[in-house]
C-alpha cells in the first residue's frame, strides 16, 4: 500500500476517474451506447440536447460509446497483459530452472521470435483466426509473453544459485514444487513492473488493430475502431475524432507515467527494457 | 562473425516463410469465398490456376522456389496483377517516407536530447523529457489524425492527404517521426549523463579540453552508442507506423495494400509484404550491429 501512495498523485487519479466512468458511467447515462436516431446524425456536441460529446453517423451518443468503448479497451488491455504474464513466466521460470540445453533451445527460440516483425505476426494471426474479440487478446499475448520470459528467466537463472533453493533441492523437493513455492513467489515485484508497463503497449496494439478495422467488430467498439470511425468523418465532425484520442492518448500517458514511477521505485537493478 | 550473422538471417527468413505460409493455409476460409456460391466448376478451376488443388506439401515447395525467385505469386484481389509487381509499385513511397522519418527522428532526437543534457534537471530538461515521455505514449494514429486536421482541416496550411507533391510529405513524415524522436531524445541525454560520469571525460576535463571538444570528442562516441543500436527495433516501428499512416494519408505504399490484403483475405499478397517487412527489418539489424561493432572498440576486440 506504501508502493501506491508513492507513485505519482495525478496520472493515478486520473486513471481512477477514467477507469471509474467507464465501469459505472453507462448505467448513468440517459442515452444507451447502442440507441441509434438517423433523425439526428452528426450533432454537435452540446449540453442543451443531452449529447455533451455530439453524436455519430447513426445518430448514438458519442460519450455513451466512448464509456463502452473504454470498457473494451481497458478490458483487453488487461486480459492480454495477465495472458502473457501467464505465459511469458511458467516459459521462463522453466527455461531458467531448467538450465543448460533446454535453455539454450527455449531461449533460442524467444530471440528468434522476437527478431520477426511482431505487429506484421498479429495482423496475419488477426487474418487467420478471423475477427473475434476474445482473440484478440490471445494474438496480443502471443507477441507479448516473449519480453516477460526473458525477464523471468534472467531472475530465475540468479535465484536458482541461492541457498536457499539448494536447500530445498537438498531437501528432496521435485522441480515442479521448486519452482511453485519457491522460485515464483520472489518473481513476484519484477512480474508486477514488467505487468504493469505492458498494459499501455497492450491497449496500444488493440486499438491498432481496431483502427486499421482487424479488431473489435461493430456495435461492438473500442477506442481504435472510435478513431478509425472518427478519422473517416474528421473534416465535418471533428467532434468524433477528438473524444476517442484525447481518451486512449491520456489513458497511455497516464498508464506510462505510473510503470516509469513504479519502476523507478521497485528496483532499478532489475534493468528492464523501456 | 559478419559470416555467421548473414549465416543466420537465412534461417529467420526461411522461419518466417514458413510460419506465414503455414499460418494462412490453416485459416479457415478461402479468398474465393463470396457471397454468392461458386458452382462446383468454376470452384476447381480456381482452385487449379491457384494450385490450392495440390497437397500441402507442393504448394508449400512451390511457394518457396517462387519466393527465392522474386515471385510471390498472383494476387487473390487484384486479380491480373502479380504480388511482386504490387510491392514493386508500393515499396518506392514506403521507403521514401520510412526513410525521411528515421532520418527527421535522429536529426530532432539528437539536438533536444543533447540540448537537454547540458543542463540535468533544469526547466528545459524537465520540458524536453516530460514531452518526449507524451511523443512516446502517443500511438500514430492518434499523432497523425490530430496533425491531419491541425494543419490540413483547421490551418489548410498542408494537404490532409494524397500523394505526388512535396508538401504532401510533410505530416505523414512528421507523424511517423516523432515517437522515435523523443525515444532517441530519451536515450541520447541517458548516454551523455551516464558517460559523463565516467573516468576519461573527468581526466579531459582536468586536460582543459573545451566544452565542445569534450562533447563531440569524448562523450558523444560513447553516447551514441544505446541510439545506434535503437535504430535496429526503430526502423522496425518505422515499418509498423507505416501501416497505419499510408492508410491515414492514403499513400500507394505497400503498408496500405497489406491492410486492404489483410481486410480482404488476399493471403499472398499479405504473406509477400510480411516477407518484404521482415527482410528489410533483418537487413537493418545487420547494418546496425555491424556499425555498432566498428565503432564501439569493446565488441571490436572481442570479434577479432
Amino acid at each position: 500500500m506504501s508502493l501506491i501512495a508513492r507513485l505519482p498523485r495525478l496520472p493515478l487519479l486520473i486513471l481512477g476517474f477514467i477507469v471509474l466512468t467507464c465501469v459505472i458511467g453507462p448505467w448513468l447515462l440517459p442515452a444507451a451506447a447502442g440507441e441509434m436516431n438517423l433523425l439526428n446524425t452528426y450533432a454537435p456536441p452540446s449540453f442543451s440536447s443531452g449529447h455533451i460529446l455530439g453524436t455519430d453517423p447513426l445518430g448514438r451518443d458519442v460519450l455513451a460509446r466512448l464509456l463502452q468503448a473504454g470498457r473494451v479497451s481497458l478490458a483487453v488491455g488487461l486480459a492480454a497483459t495477465l495472458a502473457s504474464a501467464l505465459i511469458g513466466v511458467t516459459y521462463g521460470a522453466i527455461a531458467g530452472y531448467r538450465g543448460g540445453r533446454t535453455d539454450l533451445a527455449m531461449m533460442r527460440l524467444v530471440d528468434i521470435i522476437y527478431a520477426l516483425p511482431f505487429m506484421f505476426f498479429v495482423i496475419v494471426l488477426m487474418v487467420v483466426i478471423g475477427r473475434h474479440m476474445w482473440l484478440i487478446f490471445v494474438a496480443i499475448a502471443a507477441v507479448e509473453w516473449l519480453t516477460m520470459a526473458r525477464i523471468v528467466r534472467g531472475q530465475t537463472v540468479s535465484l536458482k544459485q541461492m541457498d536457499f533453493i539448494r536447500a530445498a533441492r537438498a531437501m528432496g523437493l521435485t522441480d515442479g514444487a521448486i519452482i511453485r513455492r519457491h522460485i515464483l513467489p520472489n518473481l513476484a515485484t519484477p512480474v508486477i513492473v514488467f505487468a504493469t508497463l505492458s498494459v499501455p503497449q497492450a491497449i496500444m496494439i488493440e486499438s491498432f488493430l481496431s483502427f486499421l478495422g482487424l479488431g473489435v467488430q461493430e456495435p461492438m467498439t473500442s477506442w481504435g475502431s472510435m478513431i478509425k470511425q472518427g478519422v473517416a468523418d474528421m473534416e465535418f465532425a471533428p467532434w468524433l475524432l477528438f473524444a476517442p484520442s484525447a481518451a486512449l492518448a491520456v489513458t497511455l500517458i497516464c498508464l506510462s507515467v505510473l510503470g516509469d514511477g513504479l519502476r523507478d521505485q521497485l528496483d532499478k537493478r532489475l534493468s528492464l527494457p523501456t | 562473425m559478419i559470416v555467421t550473422r548473414l549465416l543466420l538471417a537465412i534461417p529467420t527468413l526461411l522461419i518466417i516463410i514458413t510460419l506465414a505460409f503455414f499460418m494462412i493455409k490453416v485459416a479457415p476460409g478461402g479468398p474465393f469465398d463470396t457471397e454468392r456460391a461458386l458452382t462446383a466448376q468454376v470452384q476447381a478451376n480456381l482452385n487449379k490456376q491457384y494450385k490450392l488443388d495440390q497437397p500441402l506439401i507442393a504448394q508449400y515447395g512451390h511457394y518457396l522456389s517462387g519466393v527465392v525467385r522474386g515471385d510471390f505469386g498472383p494476387s487473390f484481389q487484384y486479380r491480373d496483377q502479380s504480388v511482386s509487381g504490387l510491392i514493386r509499385q508500393g515499396l518506392p513511397p514506403s521507403l521514401l517516407v520510412g526513410g525521411l522519418a528515421l532520418v527527421l527522428a535522429l536529426m530532432v532526437g539528437l539536438s533536444l536530447g543533447v540540448w537537454a543534457a547540458r543542463r540535468p534537471g533544469s526547466s528545459i530538461d524537465r520540458l524536453t523529457m516530460a514531452g518526449a515521455s507524451i511523443g512516446l505514449a502517443l500511438p500514430s494514429f492518434v499523432i497523425a489524425p490530430m496533425l491531419a486536421i491541425v494543419f490540413g482541416v483547421g490551418l489548410r496550411w498542408l494537404p490532409v492527404a494524397g500523394w505526388g507533391t512535396l508538401s504532401n510529405l510533410v505530416l505523414p513524415v512528421t507523424a511517423l517521426a516523432i515517437p522515435y524522436s523523443a525515444s532517441i531524445a530519451r536515450l541520447i541525454r541517458g548516454g551523455i549523463l551516464d558517460t559523463s560520469a565516467e573516468p576519461f571525460v573527468r581526466t579531459a576535463r582536468a586536460k582543459n579540453v573545451s566544452a565542445q571538444r569534450l562533447l563531440f570528442r569524448h562523450i558523444l562516441p560513447r553516447a551514441m552508442m544505446p541510439v545506434i543500436s535503437y535504430l535496429g527495433p526503430a526502423a522496425a516501428g518505422i515499418l509498423t507506423g507505416s501501416v497505419v499512416i499510408e492508410t491515414i494519408f492514403q499513400i500507394p505504399g505497400i503498408g496500405r495494400y497489406f491492410v486492404q490484403g489483410a481486410l480482404n483475405r488476399d493471403f499472398t499478397l499479405v504473406m509477400g509484404v510480411v516477407i518484404v517487412y521482415a527482410a528489410l527489418i533483418i537487413l537493418f539489424n545487420l547494418i546496425v550491429d555491424l556499425a555498432l561493432q566498428r565503432l564501439d572498440p569493446r565488441t571490436r576486440d572481442a570479434a577479432s
